[in-house]
């Protein structure tokens, strides 16, 4: 009996070492705060299905920043390179009538893995601070995008987005596409070339002189976000149902505090992609909360209760940064014993 | 681990010999204005070990980053087994099966032991995904061959410094490379340890590896290396037969002086420490040093010398607290103090001029006049005014009485030449008129003409009262200058020279430890 015990005490101790440890813990916080408010009505199909189908392309987006950020890069243009596969994707079946509408979906998705790999190209080949190289190319993308339809229209057909925001037994088919991703990572998760981008995001030198081409790990980090940003850019099309030129622009920092919230490192060769799905649902669900918290819970305590939707943004962004503020506190932590290393110094 | 070796190859292996193994001709390597390696050749055979030796800048790490492939060499050739080869990137240099330890490891903070010693060349399993099992069962069981006290699941944040070191061996020895570089691994692990390495390194020899082993401990090339290439200055000067050579010879080829024992061999505690402007007792760094004692009078001139990477630097920047201490104590004119940074130092009357302007002393876009202004920002209070007229009008008495040539004192100083902008770097201490002036190999890669200037400066200083600290890689300019040396030796002071034991002789024996 204790014996079981010790090793459950011992596991316990394994996880709070894990980068998923904040992000679960913040989950669970938020999960539980929306049970409070709505009982079992959170559980509803509806309700489920709703969240998985509005969250998934943040949730998909964030994966693909943690797949750069792990590797000591950052990539900016994500969101308006989501944008880019709506627009390519609704408007040049429009446009270009001889073109069918599958081929359209995959062009646009196979231009978002194109994208990644040119960023980086620049940053491997060109050594052009990543900050920079992606912030250029989303306003060429942004460009491209506004060429092709400069305001928010067109549709997808509705045999297509009913698929994804329906159901399949009360479960969200959305949230079918999350788990196949899931497993995607977990497969690609104990491969070389992962460890590879851990490895240069803890330190390029190190990496370098270990043999391993830091060119390569870089490229290959920048073009697994393009495959990831390109499903995110087809989820957000079958979301929208329409052309939307640049609304997913806000999502990239969104997506980058959601993998911060998650527990990975801002600085490299921390984390996983679990971290950055458990981050991206934190924030979601906290939007969920808030909104429900002041359109129905409070209304039910004090009657006649209402206030611009502005207070519900307010409250929370607060409890947003407090999970940020969090996660890096615990990061930090992790990050000062690493100082204590006798690498420092001369 | 053993190559098992076929009779056929071992006909090729014969067949080879008469070639050797590697073979590295007039290589040449400059960084800039600095020629680290200058027409330089060094061979090994299969199975042989031979200890690579050289003093400061003798360019020998140069040459073992050469074959890991993280510098290429501008000139000359490298063969092995008789055909050229290139050696263009790290990888490439994996590929021939050459794997190095570095003395500043490469090891990653945030990745587990065994994902460290692996990485680049993890054991695949099925579905191209890393077998883990594998991984660990391999990493295992060179961590017990090599007698490694951590476990595979353990950071490297939370290892001491001689298990890195150990880790970056095994890391090294996991590629089973047909060549083998080891930059000065020893430096941090006990003598029990490293006889264990030795047995290691000797059993690796036996079956074909070729070893090439950077140490500055003298006495251990003769337990482990039949052979020695002395570096100095960047060329080969020395292949010496260790069976044949004395230590004092080696010592000769790598300083270009025959050695001397140090006579006076006293801890400081024996100085006087009544009218101690300084005095330190038993001060102690992790991993760096250990019990150093030491107290120096008004207007002395100290040198604190010894091979590089021996503590001086860290002992040096204890003192102007930006290197915690574990313990100790310092004294200053009869006041105990503990700096937790830089800033109270400078405000208790400490300044540090660093040799690594880039890095730790020149603010490149700023004008000069800021640049020399800086050191006394500290001791204002935030919201003083400080008009460019002040600062330019002050510090154009510095650069007039210490003839540093400028455009305009509103230039940046990148302008200037590197022996210049050292020049600005030490007005702005002397400016300040420190108590004590701390120097980090002050006058590196400044040419003659400036190096005697800031040697004049130095005196005039210690003349006016100031107190002088001064670690160097410079022999000469230690001999010169100081009143008094201590050499560091492996984190402690080794021997202490004065008078006329003050001898480039015996500043090279206790260099490198001698007795």
């Amino acid at each position: 009996m204790e014996g079981i015990k010790g090793s459950l005490g011992a596991q316990l101790e394994g996880f709070k070492r894990k980068p998923e440890f904040m992000g679960t813990v913040l989950i669970l916080a938020i999960i539980l705060l929306n049970i409070l408010m709505q009982g079992s009505a959170f559980f509803k199909p509806e309700t489920m299905q709703t969240l998985f189908a509005t969250a998934l392309p943040l949730v998909i987006l964030t994966m693909a920043q943690v797949a750069v950020l792990i590797s000591g890069n950052i990539d900016l243009s994500t969101g308006i390179t989501m944008s880019f596969v709506n627009v390519f994707a609704v408007m040049m079946p429009k446009n270009q009538p001889w073109l069918p509408m599958w081929s359209a979906y995959v062009i646009a998705f196979l231009l978002a893995v194109l994208v990644g790999y040119l960023n980086g190209v620049l940053v491997g080949v060109f050594r052009i601070p990543p900050m920079l190289s992606t912030y250029g190319m989303s306003f060429i993308i942004r460009g491209v995008n506004l060429l092709i339809s400069d305001r928010p229209q067109g549709n997808v057909p509705r045999e297509l987005w009913k698929v994804y925001q329906g159901d399949t037994f009360g479960i969200p088919n959305s949230l079918f596409l999350l788990v196949i991703l899931v497993l995607g990572w977990f497969y690609i998760k104990e491969r070389k070339a992962t460890k590879e981008m851990y490895a240069l995001g803890g330190d390029e030198k190190a990496t370098y002189l270990t043999g391993i081409s830091t060119v390569k790990t870089t490229i290959r980090a920048f073009t697994l976000s393009g495959v990831l940003v390109g499903i995110a850019g087809l989820a957000w099309t079958l979301m929208l149902a329409s052309s939307q030129p640049i609304s997913g622009d806000v999502k990239t920092l969104q997506s980058i505090a959601a993998a911060l919230i998650g527990g990975v490192l801002i600085t490299g060769g921390w984390g996983t992609m679990m971290c950055g799905v458990l981050g991206a649902f934190f924030m979601v669900l906290v939007n969920n909360a808030t909104s429900y918290m002041f359109t129905q819970f409070i209304p039910s305590i004090i009657p006649g209760f209402s206030v611009s939707t502005y207070y519900q943004d307010f409250a929370g962004q607060i409890i947003t940064m407090l999970g940020i503020v969090l996660t890096i506190a615990v990061s930090n932590n992790a990050k000062r014993m690493v100082n204590l290393s006798p690498a420092h110094g001369r | 681990m053993r190559h098992a070796m076929s009779v056929a190859a071992k006909r090729e292996w014969a067949r080879e010999m008469a070639a050797p193994f590697l073979e590295m001709k007039n290589i040449s390597k400059a960084f800039g204005a600095v020629r680290a390696l200058n027409d330089a050749s060094f061979r090994i055979d299969r199975g042989e070990i031979v200890a690579l030796l050289g003093a400061n800048g003798s360019g020998k790490s140069t040459l073992i980053k050469i074959l890991g492939g993280a510098v290429k060499n501008d000139a000359g050739t490298i063969a092995i087994d008789g055909k050229p080869v290139r050696i263009s990137g790290s990888d490439a240099s994996r590929k021939l099966k050459i794997s190095v330890a570095y003395q500043e490891l490469s090891l990653l903070p945030l990745m587990t032991v065994w994902e460290n010693v692996m990485l680049g060349h993890y054991i695949p399993g099925r579905f191209g995904r890393i077998d883990e099992e594998a991984n660990r069962e391999y990493v295992r069981a060179l961590l017990v061959q090599y007698d490694v006290p951590c476990g595979l699941d353990d950071y490297p944040s939370h290892l001491p410094p001689s298990t890195l070191s150990m880790i970056e061996i095994v890391k090294a020895v996991s590629w089973r490379p047909h060549i083998l570089l080891l930059d000065e691994v020893t430096a941090t692990l006990h003598h029990t340890e490293v006889e264990l390495l030795f047995n290691n390194l000797r059993e690796l020899a036996a079956s074909g590896t070729a070893i090439v082993f950077v140490t500055h401990r003298l006495g251990e090339i003769y337990r482990i290396a039949s052979r020695a290439v002395v570096l100095r200055n960047g060329e080969s000067v020395a292949d010496l037969d260790l069976s044949k050579a004395e230590i004092d010879t080696v010592v000769y080829h790598m300083t270009g002086k025959m050695p001397e024992p140090a006579s006076e061999c006293v801890s400081s505690g024996d100085h006087e420490t009544a009218g101690a402007v300084l005095s330190v007792e038993g001060l102690s760094i992790d991993g760096f040093v250990h019990n150093v004692s030491l107290s120096i009078r008004k207007g002395e001139i100290i040198g604190l010398g010894g091979l590089e990477g021996q503590g001086q630097s860290q002992f040096l920047r204890a003192l102007y607290g930006v290197v915690p201490y574990s313990s100790g104590k310092i004294t200053i004119e009869g006041k105990a103090v503990k700096y937790s940074n830089p800033a109270d130092a400078v405000r208790d009357g400490i300044g540090f001029i660093s040799g690594d302007r880039n890095r730790e002393s020149v603010f490149a876009q700023r004008s000069i006049g800021e640049n020399i202004y800086s050191a006394r920002l500290a001791k204002y209070s935030n919201l003083s005014p400080i008009s460019r007229s002040r600062v330019n009008k002050s510090t154009l008495r510095i650069v007039d009485d210490y003839q540093i040539r400028i455009g305009d004192i509103n230039d940046p100083i990148s302008s200037l030449s590197g022996g210049n902008q050292q020049k600005v770097v030490f007005g702005r201490w002397i400016f300040v008129t420190p108590r004590i002036l701390l120097l980090d190999d002050p006058t590196k890669g400044v040419d003659v003409t400036t190096r005697r200037e800031m040697h004049e400066f130095l005196r005039r200083a210690a003349d006016s009262g100031m107190t002088v600290i001064m670690v160097s890689s410079d022999n000469d300019e230690l001999l010169d200058l100081s009143d008094r040396i201590y050499v560091f030796f492996e984190g402690r002071i080794h021997a202490v020279l004065e008078g006329e034991n003050k001898t480039e002789e015996q500043l090279v024996s206790a260099m490198l430890g001698l007795k």
